[in-house]
């Protein structure tokens, strides 16, 4: 066991910034554990230059800041690909064609006799269920941001769209590959990553289909858990300040083993691929547990709400100005994997056994 | 990543992978670039060895890999990085190289304290008769077990089950063993650094109980 215990001390308060410390500490670490991690892949069998590497990419804080160290690990021409996945989600659609019916009802009682407006807002069935996913949105505009800031690397951003009869051709598969796990929320996680790691969409220039041919997923996994991400570290931290959140952390800490990465490995692998996770490299999380909650989340409430950070003022040292203040979305309700049933159906509970 | 599909059976039955015939092809589909299996008998026992390997370090290193001196086998699904806080060097397969750690210590747990990066694996040790399985402290590769009663009876390691129950996780708490002369079985817990001295808390294992659901439907 190559991990102290959590540092339980509460300095006095101060606030974070990009010149402290400990934003230079976890820079020098996550880069020297995403250098192992991309440092030494082969060449993927078959003939030609082929692309290595796949990032796990919700357009998120923890994986853009992955993806941006990676364009320090890497030569030029080495292109990544980003790969961003979005279900076709009934209940989402639904909603929003029914918002747009609406919408349209009111423009017609508006323009009473006048021609339609040039720019129609769309078709019910004509909605795109996957632009309206919200990792798509955060993705794409992280995938702008990353081609601002690492001029010269081509980052392939594919669209990996899942209609809803492909995730019902393949659920049994991911069923039995989650086993034990066997959860609503299981398979919600393990048919996002089941189709991720697949690896097929739909690449984003030129619209075609596209298939990576990089065996290797770096996933950004781990922040949450390390550095206080979730929402309940900010309820806590409102409650019972610091003590509160320490708590929590000391929590995510102790279960780290208990996560659910055996289930994630085996639907990922399934294609042949392998994850790998930066933030849980033995060197990141022994200074993660062993740096003090201020460290870590030293900041105002409201930042301190925001969560992770250290790591979002890495975000910023790194240029990343938008990705620093991105809002932590897990992946099954990101790309809109979970509850997809329209109606009763779709209001199941993520506690609930897979039926 | 690569597959391990190990099972132990009385050596009166059937060698063989007692399971399902959807096993090995998912086993397969983990590691596409090569699947060998490897059968060996100790005491009253039969140990059948199937490793499918992703090639990513070094040049293509078929698995299990056995210890011709000793007999020893092992199945590595993992990525060591660094092997007693040295890196290994780009070009070298860490699977060979955790064998040969393996070999020269006294004990796993010795062996396995030292690796740093993500595994899940198992190793026969044919000197001192015991079969050790487990994953890292962060549960980073997945381990199954499947079996009805006593492993002597029979049991199954996999990195992937096939979907029918029973199969349980190999829990990220510590080595597990299986003693092919005595029948024992036992975990050897990992334990904090603090900890080492004798008081027995191990990082993994809190007293809370948590949902096998886990953190990750939080946001």
């Amino acid at each position: 066991m190559p991990f102290p215990k959590l540092n339980q001390t509460i300095e006095p308060s101060r606030c974070l910034n990009t010149d402290s410390p400990e934003v230079g500490k976890l820079k020098e670490l996550l880069l020297r554990s995403v250098r192992i991690r991309v440092g030494d892949i082969p060449e993927p069998p078959g003939p030609g230059k082929k692309v290595r590497l796949a990032i796990l990419f919700s357009g998120g804080l923890d994986c853009s800041v992955i993806a941006r160290l990676v364009h320090e690990c890497l030569p030029l021409d080495e292109a990544v690909d980003l790969l961003n996945v979005a279900f076709e989600n009934k209940r989402f659609v639904e909603a929003r064609s029914k918002a747009n019916k609406a919408s349209k009802a009111k423009v017609r009682t508006q323009l009473q006799g006048a021609a339609p407006p040039a720019e129609d807002s769309p078709q019910e069935g004509t909605i795109d269920p996957y632009s309206i996913c919200p990792d798509r949105i955060t993705g794409l505009a992280t995938y702008a941001e990353l081609q601002r800031v690492c001029p010269g690397r081509l980052w392939n951003f594919v669209q990996i769209n899942v209609p809803y009869p492909d995730l019902l051709s393949h659920r049994q598969s991911v069923i039995n590959l989650i086993h034990p796990h066997n959860t609503e929320m299981d398979l919600s996680i393990g048919v996002a990553f089941y189709f991720a790691s697949r690896g097929i969409g739909f690449s984003f220039t030129g619209n075609q289909l596209y298939s990576t041919p990089a065996r290797i997923l770096l996933s950004g996994l781990g922040a949450d858990e390390l550095l206080g991400g979730y929402a309940r570290h900010g309820t806590a931290f409102r409650f019972r300040s610091y003590a509160g959140l320490l708590e929590e952390l000391q929590l995510d800490v102790g279960r780290l083993g208990k996560r659910n990465l055996g289930r994630d490995d085996r639907v990922l692998a399934h294609w042949g691929r392998e994850a790998r996770y930066p933030f849980l490299d033995e060197d990141v999380v022994a200074w993660c547990l062993s740096t003090g909650v201020i460290g870590k989340c030293g900041s105002s409430e409201e930042e301190i709400v925001e969560g992770k950070r250290v790591l979002r003022l890495l975000a910023a040292v790194l240029g990343m100005k938008e990705v620093a203040g991105e809002k932590k979305r897990a992946v099954q309700f990101g790309s809109r994997s979970a509850r997809m049933e329209a109606g009763e159906k779709g209001r199941v509970k993520g506690t609930a056994v897979v039926s | 990543m690569c597959g391990i599909l190990f099972s132990i059976t009385p050596a009166t039955s059937c060698p063989l992978h007692p399971n399902s015939t959807s096993l090995p092809n998912l086993i397969s589909r983990r590691g596409p670039d090569t699947t060998s299996t490897h059968v060996t008998t100790f005491a009253n026992y039969t140990l059948t060895f199937t490793s499918s390997v992703l090639s990513l370090r070094g040049k293509l290193t078929p698995q299990p890999l056995v210890d011709l001196a000793t007999g020893s086998v092992l199945c590595w699904n993992g990525e060591a990085w660094r092997i007693n806080s040295a890196l290994v060097p780009a070009g070298a397969n860490d699977a060979e190289e955790v064998l040969k750690l393996l070999l020269s210590v006294e004990t796993p747990q010795e062996g396995f304290a030292g690796i740093a990066g993500p595994w899940a694996c198992v190793f026969f040790d044919a000197v001192r008769g015991r079969v050790w399985f487990g994953r890292d402290c962060l549960g980073r590769r997945s381990l199954l077990e499947l079996r009805e009663g006593s492993w002597g009876d029979g049991v199954t390691i996999a990195s992937v089950g096939d979907g029918h129950e029973g199969w349980k996780e190999v829990e990220a708490e510590g080595l597990r063993y299986f003693d092919l002369q005595s029948g024992e079985e036992g975990v050897v817990p990992f334990l904090h650094r603090e900890d080492r001295d004798g008081s027995q808390v191990s990082m993994v294992y809190t007293p809370s109980v948590y949902g096998s659901a886990g953190a990750d439907g939080e946001i």
